[in-house]
């Protein structure tokens, strides 16, 4: 009885598990294939290894600059949106006797709102304060897009750390800063790392945003490939091969930083 | 004056609320000032209109068609994560190996570049040369056009929707089961229950909670899903996939017509906002108890 349950749910998992991994095994595939077999009817089920398309896209001047601008603006909109978030964190985490229900709240709802209805007053602004390509412009609209989760979740971290802490540090006559500095950051060092970490990847893979915001200057990785599909510039093996270099990032969160992928993605309602 | 505490905390608040101030507030609030104005790039002398854009979307057969494609997305991806979701997570607190590996696996779809992955379904779905005709010809079914008509296109990016957020749903509830006492399950293994019973009287009722949580956050996110429209199909044949979240980006950022397509956002808001308001008053709720 127990034996034949089992066999179901394996087999149920199995079939999920093929059913999400072959689309991401086929396009490794094709990034790995000649030029001549991406395409064919029927297709080469087998790639024959070749390099060529990732040689040719890490030369490219057009991919190494929009790899290069993804980095800075995710490095910059992880910076910014963990700056903001870990003070805030800090200050409604720990400092507050009780919490500020609304304000934690007002945070969150900038996540939950249409990303449209603020992108067609940032577009306009944008346009009026001659930012509109800029990496900056792109930094501030992505750290916006990030801290609401950032803060939500660094307010849990604080708070789990025991307040009499903060008592120690005042017998010590340390002020609310150092205390910040010298010990409350040190202590949540981990959970930020995990969370600047998921704002990386998100920003990184982030589509939306960036293509109305940036045109030619400030490009990403992402906006390119999509600009490319269709078009000649690429063969199908390149595009493909840049798709697998874009995934890395994912690779790495999604096994070193589980955790905190799973608790951001779910605006920490599990754990993970 | 305040004391010491609460200028620390006033200062140490001060970068994310200016933060949020310039970046969504002042945005939102001169969202709302220019749906009142016929602004558009093709149009130098903005003048105030008040509710004439408001009216004009109720006049769109647009307005209504991209509403029903919205639904369409939305209630059928959304229950087919949910159904999935579930099912699968279940099967995975039956077995309860070492989650580590196969949650990494599993989580793929919903964590990788969303350009990256729809760039493939596109050329995986193409008419001619895609492996998914191939497979089915080999079947002995004919060629299949996946994004070139309204059914069958709205049908690829349900399906690839659900391929994208499937895993959210199995991920928040094997997370939610992985915290139920293994001794109750054993216990009532013991008396005779089998799956379906375990399922029905122990596994759901512990879920319900967390299933409103993921039907909302998905509702939410599906109803403003812009990439998988935007990279399959762009909105066509036509305007046949165009969502409503996608109508508005045409609108205001491809035709330029900002005052217009600012009444439509507000509209969209307004709609989310009914729908998120349960949702947070869930949620401070559990916040007060904790």
């Amino acid at each position: 009885m127990r034996k034949s349950q089992n066999k179901l749910d394996i087999g149920i998992i199995s079939v999920f598990l093929t059913w999400s991994l072959i689309p991401i095994l086929w396009l490794l595939g094709t990034s790995l294939k000649s030029e001549l077999y991406v395409d064919t009817i029927p297709p080469h089920w087998i790639p024959n290894f070749d390099l060529t398309a990732y040689k040719k896209i890490l030369e490219n001047d057009a991919i190494q600059k929009t790899l290069t601008n993804s980095l800075i603006i995710a490095i910059g909109s992880t910076l910014l949106a963990i700056f903001c978030g870990s003070l805030a964190g800090f200050a409604l985490g720990q400092l507050v006797t009780k919490r500020h229900i609304e304000f934690e709240f007002w945070i969150l709802s900038s996540r939950l709102a249409p990303p449209i209805a603020i992108i067609l007053p940032l577009f306009i602004g944008f346009q009026y304060f001659h930012l509109q390509d800029t990496l900056l412009a792109l930094i501030l609209a992505h750290a916006v897009m990030l801290i609401g989760l950032v803060t939500w979740i660094l307010i849990e971290t604080f708070r789990a750390i025991p307040k009499e802490i903060q008592d120690a540090c005042e017998v010590d006559g340390c002020n609310e800063w150092q205390m910040f500095i010298k010990i409350m950051f040190p202590l949540a060092r981990s959970s930020i790392i995990g969370i600047a970490s998921l704002s990386f990847l998100l920003s990184w893979n982030e589509f939306f945003l960036s293509l109305v915001l940036s045109s030619s200057n400030s490009l990403t990785v992402q906006v390119l490939l999509y600009q490319s599909i269709g078009y000649q510039t690429f063969s199908l093996s390149q595009l493909a091969a840049t798709s697998v270099i874009v995934l890395l990032p994912t690779l790495i969160v999604v096994s070193v930083f589980q955790k905190q992928l799973i608790q951001g993605l779910t605006f920490g309602s599990v754990k993970g | 004056m305040l004391n010491r505490r609460a200028r620390a905390k006033i200062l140490f608040l001060t970068p994310i609320t200016a933060l949020l101030l310039i970046m969504t507030i002042f945005p939102f609030v001169y969202l709302i000032l220019i749906s009142f104005t016929d602004r558009a790039a093709t149009n130098p002398n903005t003048k105030i209109v008040w509710f004439e854009n408001y009216a004009e979307i109720f006049q769109d057969h647009q307005f209504y068609q991209s509403v029903s494609i919205t639904l369409i997305i939305t209630i059928f991806s959304v229950f087919l994560e949910i159904f999935l979701g579930l099912i699968l997570a279940l099967s995975f607190t039956n077995l309860y190996r070492n989650l580590w590996f196969l949650r990494a696996i599993v989580m793929i779809p919903m964590a990788a570049a969303p350009v990256a992955t729809l760039f493939n379904w596109r050329y995986m779905l193409n008419t001619s040369t895609g492996v998914i005709n191939y497979i089915i010809s080999i079947f002995g079914f004919s060629e299949v056009g996946w994004l070139d008509s309204k059914t069958v296109a709205l049908t690829s990016i349900i399906l690839v929707e659900t391929w994208m957020w499937t895993p959210f749903v199995f991920i928040l509830l094997t997370a939610a089961l992985s915290s139920i006492d293994k001794n109750i399950v054993e216990a009532a293994q013991v008396d005779g229950a089998n799956r379906f019973v375990l399922a029905k009287h122990i596994y759901i009722p512990i879920l319900k909670p967390f299933l409103i949580i993921a039907l909302v956050l998905r509702i939410l996110d599906a109803a403003k899903s812009f990439d998988a429209i935007q990279i399959l199909t762009s909105g066509g044949p036509g305007y046949d996939t165009a969502s409503y979240n996608f109508l508005i980006y045409l609108n205001g950022i491809q035709y330029l017509n900002f005052g217009s397509a600012a009444a439509q956002a507000v509209i969209l808001i307004i709609v989310l906002m009914i729908i998120s308001r349960r949702f947070f008053n869930r949620l401070v709720r559990e916040a007060v108890e904790n």
